[in-house]
């Protein structure tokens, strides 16, 4: 049982390294991003533990000069996603201990949740439980590390390097695997326009919702 | 504590509950499936609001001119991430792009 174990946490750490190199660029763009609107760094850290989810967390740091509420908003909205992810993953903490099914979830990101479905020997749950610990608390050390490093390294940056645009760069890069259809794009595009002509808060807000409600619409027209 | 810091703290902890609920609370498998419709097309509509937010600057029918690097490269990312797998590349040549468009 214990080398079968020390296996599964290998097999946890080879799987989560490339992962974690993967979402480093947007750690060091939220990490600057942070600095420049003020959040130090220790702070900015803490918030990258406790929200472990980067698109959420740029959201905040983004959209909070069209205020806090429209801020939480959009950030909820986007992790609302996190309910998915925790409902089709319910049955691997079933029979986990009562600790586990609380504090467990809190690893629980696209990138956990993709790891975790991809396998097919995670069933015995001390198996599953190693597996997670390891890819997840690898996976959020790493994250938290590199947007403390993009804390600590955006105020050397110089001003015309445009943040705004990287922030920008990130979440298109992270949209545009999810809209090659059509109904997503239309959902996108619905979104995208509507936050772009009104006005700030307003336009997050009018975006979300009504990027969604066209996406039901063509769901409801296609069946 | 800044405003920031409070709004990530909430954040936060609404995250936590997310990941939670369907696990330990409220199984999120018996929502109605329109519901659950609507929380599919919530992600891809939050993230497009916030591209375009972010394009026009946080502000009403923005001055095209000043905003065109962040848009080229909104644009340069979108064509790359289509077509490649990974994020690294396509965000690092949009950056480029925005980034030559602004010193030109």
């Amino acid at each position: 049982m214990t080398r079968s174990l020390d296996d599964t946490a290998a097999a946890a750490v080879r799987d989560t390294v490339p992962v974690a190199a993967s979402i480093a660029p947007l750690a060091l763009v939220i990490g600057a991003t942070a600095a420049r609107v003020g959040v130090p760094v220790p702070a900015d850290a803490a918030g990258a533990a406790l929200v472990f989810a980067g698109a959420a967390h740029l959201a905040v740091l983004t959209t909070l000069a069209a205020g806090a509420l429209t801020a939480l908003a959009a950030a909820a909205l986007i992790n609302v996603r996190l309910l998915l992810y925790s409902a089709s993953i319910e049955p691997r903490f079933r029979h986990q201990p009562r600790w586990f099914r609380w504090l467990g979830p809190a690893l629980l990101i696209d990138q956990t949740y993709l790891l975790v479905t991809a396998r097919d020997d995670l069933a015995e749950p001390a198996r599953f439980r190693r597996y997670w610990l390891c890819a997840g608390g690898l996976l959020m050390g790493c994250w938290v590390a590199t947007v403390a490093l993009g804390s600590v390294l955006g105020p050397l940056l110089p001003e015309g390097v445009p943040l705004d645009a990287a922030a920008v760069a990130v979440l298109v890069g992270m949209l545009a695997p999810r809209v090659k259809a059509l109904r997503p794009a239309a959902v996108a595009v619905t979104g995208l326009l509507a936050a772009a002509l009104l006005p700030g808060g307003l336009g997050l807000l009018v975006g979300i919702v009504a990027g969604a409600v066209v996406g039901v619409a063509l769901d409801r027209w296609a069946s | 504590m800044s405003t920031a810091v409070v709004v990530l703290l909430a954040v936060g902890v609404l995250s936590w509950l997310f990941r939670v609920a369907a696990i330990t609370l409220l199984p999120a498998t018996r929502l109605p499936p329109s519901v659950r419709r609507l929380l599919d097309h919530a992600v891809p509509a939050a993230l497009a609001a916030m591209v375009g937010a972010g394009i026009a600057g946080g502000a009403a029918l923005p001055d095209l001119a000043s905003r065109l690097p962040v848009l080229a490269g909104a644009v340069v990312t979108a064509v790359l991430a289509w077509r490649v797998r990974g994020i690294v590349l396509p965000v690092m040549a949009g950056l480029a792009a925005a980034w030559v468009l602004g010193v030109l």
